[in-house]
């Protein structure tokens, strides 16, 4: 995950903001009890969205300390210490080695080293995940070698192009639950979270892409060497409608899903959140430190 | 109302076992159970009760031993003839190919198979029902731009399709920021891609708020 899943902050209740941020801190902490200190320097706040859908639907009240945490070594923060956070470290660990690998995989020179460094310090705790959570690191394996392939074949298809995030998405959302329903809507809607994620990224990347030669199917039908700004927008215009679909299907998804909680947190970064971030990626400001500040009222 | 006899695809003087037999099928095609997680599921659902009315309509009438057709809107029948078979309009074998069948593969959730038996129609074959079922394919995949690229041409090669039409504006919907259960206003808050949405609730509030103090921005709402 990328850090694209995320509510729209300026529509979030001070409690819920709180409790946002008490529960990636709780995965967090999660994440250094269980597999050391780490892995969790990585962490993005897209896993919140998982611990809150596991604590929305097997209805697990929120409880949050004040804590140390060495992030953060001189305040304490709420940090969350209720049930609900495990199978996200787990999945958080899982998605991190992988994610690794990838950068190991295309990134050359120091960026190349550090994630390849990086991945073998991690590796340890990926086995423990692994080990854990067979099925799912199964799936996760091989999606990666799908989403290798596709990249060597310079796959132009934007559709087959997201399979492989989607389906790991899909296989990470539906493991959520045993309830064979409820599974099968927890795995659309990862599927096209996943969807979702890996369009905004692709246009998110599409100018450093195209100047560092990697691979992305939005560059095709662009000329190699430089995006232009008409380049970029075109591009955009096209991912928009590929993002406003996904996020339709999701949301059809999202309201089979049996919520008991947390249901008004999860609306804000379903249907606020999402479109916030593509369009801030869509707008090239989402990379800018102060842009929600500009807030209408 | 529509012509029940056109409803059902018979023609008029089709025997009482044709009518049951059409009607069969037609329930068979759009049976809600066929359509959960499907775009079509509201159109299935209209779809059905309209045959169910037609079918009794045409029951009562034989009963009744009165034809009353001149109630009928005869504009929408006009392609009708007295004596057209009925395979013509819901693709039944004269495609070239069996679309029932492959309908059936695809609402089983063998989408694989479902592929392979499209692929396998010849190219010169392959008209607006075939373009529908692989769109109707794609789309049971998740890979929405290859299902709205296919929902686009079904409805480019048979444009007054209601089956085709309602799939491909399902999609434009979404195309457009549609996002089901959103009760977020969409024009305080940023939302996703397009602003049709935006400018038609802007709209409408604003019309709302002139309401309110007396007067009326737009008419008709």
């Amino acid at each position: 995950m990328f850090g694209y899943v995320r509510p729209y902050k300026p529509f979030l209740r001070m409690c819920e903001y709180e409790g946002y941020r008490s529960i990636y801190c709780g995965v967090c902490k999660t994440i250094a009890r269980e597999f050391g200190e780490l892995p969790r320097f990585s962490l993005s706040y897209d896993v919140v969205i998982l611990a809150l859908l596991d604590m929305g639907i097997h209805n697990i009240e929120l409880k949050a300390e004040m804590q140390h945490c060495i992030v953060h070594p001189i305040t304490r923060r709420n940090i969350a210490v209720s049930e609900g956070l495990e199978y996200s470290a787990n999945a958080a660990v899982i998605l991190l080695y992988h994610k690794l690998m990838d950068d190991r995989n295309d990134g050359r020179g120091i960026e190349g080293f550090l994630s390849s460094a990086a991945g073998t310090a991690v590796r340890g705790a990926y086995l423990k995940a692994r080990k854990r959570y067979p099925a799912l690191a199964r799936q996760v394996e091989k999606q990666m070698k799908a989403q290798t392939a596709l990249e060597r074949e310079n796959c132009p298809s934007t559709d087959r192009a997201c399979e492989p995030t989607a389906r790991i998405m899909q296989a990470v959302f539906s493991g959520l639950t045993d309830e064979p329903e409820q599974r099968k809507q927890l795995g659309r809607f990862g599927y096209f979270l996943g969807r979702y994620v890996y369009l905004t990224d692709a246009l998110d990347d599409l100018r450093r892409d195209s100047a560092k030669g990697r691979y992305n199917p939005l560059l095709s039908g662009i000329a190699s060497g430089t995006v232009t700004d008409g380049d970029f927008a075109r591009a955009a215009d096209r991912t928009a409608f590929s993002v406003s679909m996904s996020l339709g299907q999701l949301a059809e998804a999202y309201c089979r899903i049996d919520i008991k909680m947390y249901k008004s947190i999860l609306d804000n970064i379903v249907y606020l959140g999402l479109g916030n971030v593509f369009k801030q990626v869509k707008d090239e400001t989402f990379r800018k430190k102060d842009k929600e500040r500009n807030i209408k009222l | 109302m529509k012509d029940p006899y056109q409803i059902l695809g018979v023609s008029r003087n089709a025997s009482e076992q044709e009518i049951k037999a059409a009607y069969k099928a037609l329930v068979k095609k759009y049976h809600p159970d066929q359509y959960q997680d499907n775009p079509l599921a509201e159109f299935a659902e209209e779809k059905m009760a309209e045959i169910n009315t037609a079918y009794d309509a045409i029951m009562q009438e034989r009963r009744n031993g009165t034809q009353s057709y001149s109630s009928y809107d005869s504009s929408s029948s006009q392609s009708y003839g007295n004596d057209y078979a009925y395979d013509n309009n819901y693709g039944y074998s004269s495609a070239g190919f069996d679309s029932v069948q492959i309908r059936r593969v695809i609402s089983s959730g063998n989408i694989t198979q479902a592929e392979q038996m499209l692929e396998n129609v010849p190219v010169s074959a392959r008209n607006a029902e075939w373009n529908f079922l692989k769109g109707n394919v794609a789309f049971s995949r998740g890979w929405l731009e290859e299902a709205y690229g296919y929902f686009s041409e079904a409805c480019r090669l048979e444009p007054g399709n209601a089956e085709y039409n309602a799939a491909l504006n399902h999609m434009n919907a979404q195309r457009g920021g549609y996002m089901q259960g959103n009760a977020y206003n969409y024009n305080r808050a940023p939302s996703g891609a397009d602003s049709t949405l935006n400018c038609l609730s802007t709209l409408c509030i604003a019309d709302c708020c002139c309401e309110c103090m007396g007067g009326d921005l737009i008419r008709c709402i």
